[in-house]
Order: structure tokens, then C-alpha cells, then sequence
């Protein structure tokens, strides 16, 4: 690593100055890396968009959980561009394998939801640790930080806001006399266009935010090496030696200053992050010895002489010190602490046994209420509302007779010409509400309830319900007695119409 | 609740085909000269059967005067047009006592209200003095002037429009006397097929812009048209049908978001409203059918909706629409 040559200015910074900095890195390479994201994100798109056609949620769903698998080759591309080195496309085409492929697994599954993904990557991908080495430079690298937990929330939310943002400019910029989309179809029972729709938007915000979050993460842990390895001071002594071959001059310099160019530049100028890394490590053994010797050298520190009072009389004794209580307050001390910490404990377990029975609660009430919980069903899974009175006519199949037609005619021979076409009556809203998936409200008129059929019955069938809906309303609101013929007509024909069809629900 | 037919016009199996061709051959003649606006030439006869008043909303330009004219023509009665200004007196439509110098007395000169049909050209420009005298005609059906009292010849139908895009310089109309309108009707543009119809027919061969109604046929005499009122007030009723009406009524009150709601006076309404509109269907009773198909005309003006749902854009017709989505048809 080269850091004379890096492309940005080294100092301490703090964790917002940091992530600015990444922001500034993606948007001076924006275009790069929003190809190389859509390059890798694009195929496994169009995949799952094969795989899932009739699913399009999953196909997105995969395409963002597959995050992890674009990163990685834009913080190795960002990481050679930091220090003026450009990969070409072959390279990188060549190279991409062996920078996404490690620690995939892992990546895809229990690391997926890390918030410090950004931050943490380049230790996996540019350092190539792994294992208990990994986990020990992470946790010295992300003590007292919190910047990119925060910088992964509002990434998210960000492209959150992306996403809406797509959908409404779709809506605000179709013409009033286009607006074949409207805003409750997006977002509450979306359509399989408005679905690709979402998705386009989806993979638009995903690939807007990712080169930002991607040079932010990178720039912290940047700005978190530099904070514990002093670059800005090492590139300060490389400038330093520089300037002194550059103009042929030569100065003596003491054996404590050589030391310590030795020292850092031995240790930083290595080829890798890596190798850095070993160096350092190799060196500490070392260090307290070699720093001793530097601090030594007169060119280090001054002495200076200062005077000042310090009492050195008898010390006061500290009031009520707890070796000079009575046993009895001790004691009571003691048991107060232990109470205090005892409390503390119980509080403690109380709010985690608070916790789980208030998430036992939600999955519960989740459960239960899981219909409420989806909004797009396919037709065939919707579980018909089946009324189990319509117009005041019992509908369950207990109600009606085996034969219905029969049942009528017999109805018909004993006079009552009502109940027999109450019966047929019926026997045909039953039949339609089992088998042409008929759904009538409580609220629908017998006009309405015609239409409905129309619409969905064959044609014999829906001409049948409207004589037979005609003579039913006479009946029931005319307060005319049906004619007999024509009832027992409707028998005739009932069997032929409906008659497979209640033998079949039977 | 059942009632009686009335025996001189209706048969025991439906009505009679006299009322039936009357009543069909009506709605037929108006449609002669109104091109389209199917449901508003309806609405109007629904109005008309059930000796109602009908206020009819809409932006200028879309029949209503050929309307009435049309109407006023096929039933062979009387019709006037009083155009609503701000300066327009009570004494102008109801009429005044004038001396008469050649016969040294003092006579009494009609307004334009004694008429069978009266259009109300936008009635929200004249001020509520004026509005209120009409309205009290409507109610009454009869004038008085100077402490006598003239009676109008039946039947007395007015019309009255509203513009709902110029509402400077208006005076809207309360809802005490909003609720004296039977339906209030909202007419639209008519869709492409019609106005194209409407074009070609009411161009061919005219000159200027006058209506035409020449092609409408007197089908009806006033005294015809009061049977018609009287057959469709004989319809018979079933107590569930009532019920009905009143459960929609009552619901359309105590709806969420309607601040004031339909007084038993809407209730009425929709059902006088139901049974010309069974008539007008061929029916010798009412059906849920008809109490929903004119629940909307009759209820919209009656209902006065919250401010945060006005705000939020919604009109009388969404409230209405949600309400009758969710009250529950009669059970028999």
C-alpha cells in the first residue's frame, strides 16, 4: 500500500466527517460503481424473476438479500481506485470470484442483518481475516463507534424513501387521462404490473444507495486505521524524506529519528492491509524498547522546572468510613447494597420476562389475526364469504332436500305454491354460491343479485334466476300468488340446469 | 304495512297496460328530444310521478331548459322559465296587483309560477327572500297575493338548477329548504356516442339556437298525468320495504362523518320516490330495487357531511354509496 499515493487527504477525522467523506468518494466515482452493482444485481434479478414469474415479491426479496454478494466487488474496486489504481473490467471480471466468494455463506445467512456490514466488510474482503483473527480486529477496529450502525438505518430508510418516491412520480406524472394506476393499488393491492413497477423502483433505490453506503463503510474503517495507526503521521514522514532526496541534502539525522522512519514506514509501507497488519504485530514485542530509545534522544521532549505547593501534613480522617460503622450499620449497609443489588437483578429478569411474554403476545396475536396480514391473495385461495341466510331463506345444504325438483313438484300437489318456490328459490342461490363462486352481501337487492349471476353464469342459467327471481319478488313483496304452471315449469327445467350440480355438492 | 292498489288503474297481476304504455311512452317522447341523459330524464319523471320538485345540478349547456321544455310538452301542460337574479323580488315570480287605469280597479297580474311546469334557473343567484317565496309555492301549491289565495294547476313541477362552478354572488340554498326538493339531480356530460348524437341531431337543419321540441308528441294531459301521481301514491308496500327505507334513512343519520343527516321527511321522500319509480319500471309494488335505485337522488341534498371529510374531498354520493353498501336488503 502506497499511502503517498492515496486520493484523499489523511487526518483524524470523526465518524460524520468519515462518512462524508465516503459520500464524497461515491459521488466522485459514482458512475463505476453503480454499474459494477447493477452488473452483479441485474442477472440474479432477472433469475429469480424467471425462477418466481408468478411470485414477483420473492424475486425481489432475493435480489435484496443477495446485497452482500454485490458489496463486495465495490469496496475492492473503491480500494485500488483510493490509491490511483484503476482495475479494468477483465481484471475485475477475473478477480471477482476470488473477492466475493469468501466468507459468502456466512455473509448471506447469520450476517445478513449485521447493521456494521459496511464497516466490517473491508476486514473480510481486503484483509482476508476470518475466524477468531477476524472477530478480534473488529473489535478493536469498532470500539466506540456507532456510525455505521447509523449509517445502515438511514441507508435503509433512505432507500425506503427512494422507493415510494418512484412510485409516487409514477402516479403525479400519468396523465389524469392514463391514470390506469392509482396510489391504493401500489401500495395496498398491487396488480402484476404495478408489482414490476415496484420492483424497477426497488432495484433503482437499492442501486442509488449501495455505492454511497458501500464508500461510507469503507471511509470509516479508513478513518478508524488511521486513528490507530497514525498514517496521517507516517505519510508526513514519507513527504519528509521525499523533500530531503528530492534536494540532494544531506543532514544528519540521529539514530532516534532513523528509528523511528525504520520503525513506521517498516511497519506501514507493505504491500497489503494485510501485511501491515503482521507488521505491526511483529514489531510490538519490540516496541517498548525502540520507544524507550526514542524518548531518550534529547530531540524529544523538554525539561522544564515547575514549582508549585503540596500539603504534606496530616491527612484528615474521612467521616463515617465504613471500617469505623458499628457491625449493626455494616450489616445494614450490607444487606441495602445487597438488596439495591438485587433489585437490579430482578428488575433485569423481570423486564426480560416482560419482554418475551409481550413478543409472545405479538406472535400470537400475529397468528391469529394472519389473514388480516395479507393483502393480495390469489382468487383461488380467497375463502368465499358464504352467507348462511340470504333474503331470509336458510342457504346450508342441511335446510334443503336431496331432491329439489321433487321436493317442488310434491309442494306444487298439495298447493303450497310458495314454499315450493321458496324452495327452488333457494336450491338455486345455493347452487350458484357453491359452484360459480357467486358471492352476494348482505346489502344486494335481487337486481343486484341478477347482475352478479349474469355476469357470472352461463346464459340458460342466468335466465332461469331472473324468471324465477321475477316470480319470487312478486310473491314476496306483490304479495301475488306465483302461477302454478309456471313454478311447476321451473321445476322442469330445474333438474336439467341445477340438478348435477346439487347431486355433485352432495 | 301493506296498502291498497288503486283499483281504477291497476289489475290484481301488475298494472294495467294503459299506465304502463303512459308511463313507458313518456319517458320515450322526452327522450325525442333530449339526446343521452337517460338516468336524468328518469330521475325527472321519477319526480314528476311522485309529485315531487327536482333540483338538478349542473354546469351550463347540457339540456336542462330542453328538458323541462320537453316534458312540459309531452304531458301538454304549462311551462315557464324564471331566470334567478340578485335583483329578482318575491312579486316577480309569484305575480302583484297592478291599477288598471282604463278600468279603474286594481287587477291581478300572475307571475310565472302559475304554471304546470317551472324551470328555476339558478335558483342559489336570487337572494332567500325570493328563493323562500318559491319554495313556499312548492310546499303550498298555491300563491298568495295581496291576502287572496290563487291555487296552482296540477301538476306543478319546478325544476331548479344549480351552477356548481360559479358560487360568487350566490345565496345557497339552506338545508330546511333543500329539503323541500323531492331529488336533487346531477346532470353530466353526456358521453361520446350521445353528445356526437346530439350534435348531429340538433343541428340538422336548424336555424340559430333555438330548442326543438317539435319532435315531442302531447303523449299526456295534466289530468292523466295527476292519475299517474294517484297510482303511483296506490302502490303496494311491503312493511319490509318501509323498513327498509327507514333503516337506510336512519343509517345515512348516524353515519360517521355526516354532520347533519335525513330527517323522517327523507324517509318519506325516498319512498314516495320508490314507489314512481316501481311505477315507472312496470311494477304494481316496490321492490328493494327501488328504494336503492333512488336513494341517492333523494338522500344527497339532505345530508350535510363533516368538514374534515369535505376537506378530504368527498361528496354526499361517496358517504351515500358507503351506506348503502353496508345497510342490509329486506329478509323476507
Amino acid at each position: 500500500m502506497e499511502l503517498d499515493r492515496i486520493a484523499v487527504i489523511v487526518r483524524p477525522r470523526t465518524s460524520w466527517e468519515a462518512v462524508d467523506l465516503g459520500f464524497a468518494m461515491a459521488r466522485s466515482w459514482f458512475v463505476p460503481l453503480w454499474l459494477l452493482w447493477l452488473a452483479l444485481a441485474l442477472p440474479v434479478y432477472l433469475l429469480s424473476a424467471l425462477f418466481f414469474a408468478d411470485q414477483p415479491s420473492w424475486a425481489i426479496l432475493i435480489v435484496w438479500w443477495c446485497k452482500p454478494v454485490y458489496e463486495p466487488l465495490l469496496l475492492f474496486w473503491l480500494s485500488r481506485a483510493l490509491f490511483a489504481d484503476r482495475i479494468g473490467a477483465r481484471t475485475l471480471i477475473r478477480q471477482a470470484f476470488s473477492v466475493i466468494r469468501p466468507q459468502l455463506i456466512a455473509n448471506l445467512t447469520w450476517r445478513r442483518f449485521n447493521p456494521n456490514r459496511s464497516f466490517n466488510m473491508p476486514v473480510t474482503v481486503l484483509e482476508k481475516l476470518k475466524g477468531k483473527a477476524r472477530k478480534k480486529r473488529i473489535a478493536v477496529l469498532s470500539r466506540g463507534q456507532q456510525a455505521s450502525t447509523w449509517l445502515t438505518i438511514v441507508g435503509l430508510v433512505f432507500e425506503l424513501i427512494l422507493q415510494l418516491s418512484f412510485i409516487f412520480l409514477i402516479i403525479v406524472m400519468l396523465p389524469e387521462e392514463l391514470r390506469w394506476l392509482d396510489l391504493d393499488g401500489f401500495l395496498f393491492n398491487p396488480g402484476p404490473l404495478e408489482q414490476w413497477l415496484q420492483h424497477l423502483g426497488d432495484l433503482l433505490a437499492m442501486s442509488l444507495i449501495a455505492p454511497f453506503y458501500v464508500a461510507a463503510g469503507f471511509s470509516l474503517y479508513l478513518t478508524r486505521r488511521t486513528d490507530l495507526e497514525a498514517w496521517d503521521i507516517e505519510i508526513a514522514f514519507r513527504r519528509l524524506i521525499g523533500r530531503k532526496h528530492g534536494g540532494r541534502q544531506t543532514r544528519r539525522v540521529g539514530l532516534s529519528g532513523r528509528a523511528i522512519i525504520l520503525l513506521l514506514c517498516g511497519t506501514l509501507l507493505s504491500a497489503g492491509y494485510t501485511s501491515d497488519l503482521q507488521a505491526a504485530a511483529m514489531e510490538a514485542a519490540e516496541a517498548k524498547t525502540v520507544i524507550d530509545q526514542v524518548l531518550a534522544d534529547e530531540a524529544f521532549g523538554q525539561r522544564k522546572q515547575v514549582t508549585y505547593w503540596k500539603y504534606i501534613g496530616a491527612k484528615d480522617e474521612a467521616p463515617g468510613a465504613p471500617e469505623d460503622l458499628p457491625w449493626l450499620v455494616k450489616w445494614i449497609l450490607e444487606v441495602l447494597e445487597g438488596f439495591t443489588q438485587g433489585f437490579a437483578a430482578f428488575g433485569k429478569a423481570l423486564l426480560l420476562i416482560v419482554a418475551g411474554v409481550l413478543l409472545t403476545w405479538l406472535l400470537y396475536k400475529a397468528w391469529a389475526n394472519r389473514e388480516y396480514l395479507v393483502i393480495r391473495q390469489p382468487p383461488t385461495a380467497r375463502q368465499r364469504q358464504r352467507p348462511a341466510r340470504l333474503f331470509g331463506l336458510p342457504l346450508d345444504a342441511g335446510s334443503l332436500p336431496a331432491d329439489i325438483a321433487g321436493e317442488c313438484r310434491s309442494l306444487l300437489q298439495q298447493g303450497d305454491v310458495r314454499g315450493g318456490l321458496s324452495l327452488l328459490y333457494r336450491g338455486v342461490l345455493m347452487a350458484l354460491l357453491e359452484h360459480d363462486r357467486l358471492e352476494i352481501p348482505d346489502s344486494a337487492t335481487e337486481g343486484e343479485c341478477i347482475e352478479r349471476v349474469r355476469a357470472v353464469c352461463p346464459e340458460d342459467q342466468s335466465a332461469y334466476f331472473v324468471r324465477l327471481t321475477g316470480l319470487w319478488i312478486g310473491a314476496a313483496y306483490g304479495h301475488q300468488a306465483p302461477d302454478e304452471r309456471q313454478v311447476s315449469g321451473l321445476c322442469g327445467e330445474w333438474e336439467r340446469l341445477f340438478g348435477r350440480v346439487t347431486d355433485g355438492a352432495e | 304495512m301493506d296498502e291498497e292498489t288503486n283499483g281504477t288503474d291497476q289489475t290484481a297481476g301488475g298494472l294495467s297496460q294503459e299506465i304502463q304504455d303512459q308511463v313507458q311512452g313518456l319517458e320515450r317522447e322526452v327522450q325525442r328530444a333530449v339526446i343521452g341523459q337517460i338516468r336524468v330524464i328518469r330521475e325527472v319523471i321519477v319526480g314528476l310521478l311522485a309529485a315531487g320538485h327536482v333540483l338538478v345540478e349542473g354546469v351550463p349547456g347540457l339540456g336542462k331548459t330542453l328538458l323541462v321544455r320537453a316534458l312540459a310538452a309531452a304531458v301538454g301542460g304549462h311551462f315557464s322559465r324564471v331566470q334567478f337574479t340578485p335583483d329578482l323580488m318575491p312579486s316577480d315570480i309569484s305575480g302583484h296587483v297592478m291599477f288598471d287605469m282604463k278600468r279603474d280597479a286594481f287587477r291581478v297580474r300572475k307571475g310565472p309560477v302559475f304554471c304546470n311546469f317551472l324551470l328555476a334557473d339558478e335558483i342559489n343567484r336570487a337572494p332567500a327572500k325570493t328563493q323562500s317565496a318559491l319554495l313556499e309555492v312548492m310546499q303550498e301549491q298555491q300563491v298568495t297575493i295581496e291576502g287572496n289565495s290563487y291555487p296552482l294547476q296540477l301538476p306543478f313541477l319546478v325544476l331548479a338548477t344549480q351552477n356548481p362552478i360559479e358560487q360568487e354572488g350566490t345565496y345557497p340554498l339552506p338545508q330546511a329548504q333543500l329539503d323541500r326538493f323531492l331529488l336533487k339531480v346531477f346532470i353530466d356530460y353526456p358521453a361520446q356516442e350521445e353528445e356526437q348524437a346530439l350534435v348531429q341531431h340538433v343541428t340538422n337543419g336548424a336555424v340559430g339556437d333555438q330548442l326543438d321540441i317539435s319532435q315531442v308528441q302531447t303523449l299526456l294531459q295534466p289530468d292523466q298525468v295527476l292519475n299517474l301521481q294517484r297510482a303511483a301514491a296506490g302502490l303496494r308496500v311491503d312493511e319490509q320495504i318501509v323498513a327498509y327505507a327507514v333503516r337506510i334513512v336512519r343509517t345515512a343519520r348516524d353515519w360517521s362523518g355526516v354532520e347533519v343527516g335525513p330527517g323522517p321527511r327523507g324517509s318519506i321522500s325516498l319512498l314516495r320516490a320508490a314507489r314512481a319509480h316501481a311505477l315507472l319500471a312496470g311494477n304494481n309494488f316496490v321492490t328493494p330495487d327501488d328504494v336503492k335505485g333512488v336513494a341517492t337522488a333523494v338522500l344527497r341534498h339532505r345530508m350535510k357531511l363533516a368538514t374534515d371529510l369535505e376537506i378530504e374531498g368527498y361528496r354526499p354520493d361517496d358517504v351515500l354509496a358507503d351506506i348503502l353498501v353496508n345497510v342490509d336488503a329486506p329478509r323476507v
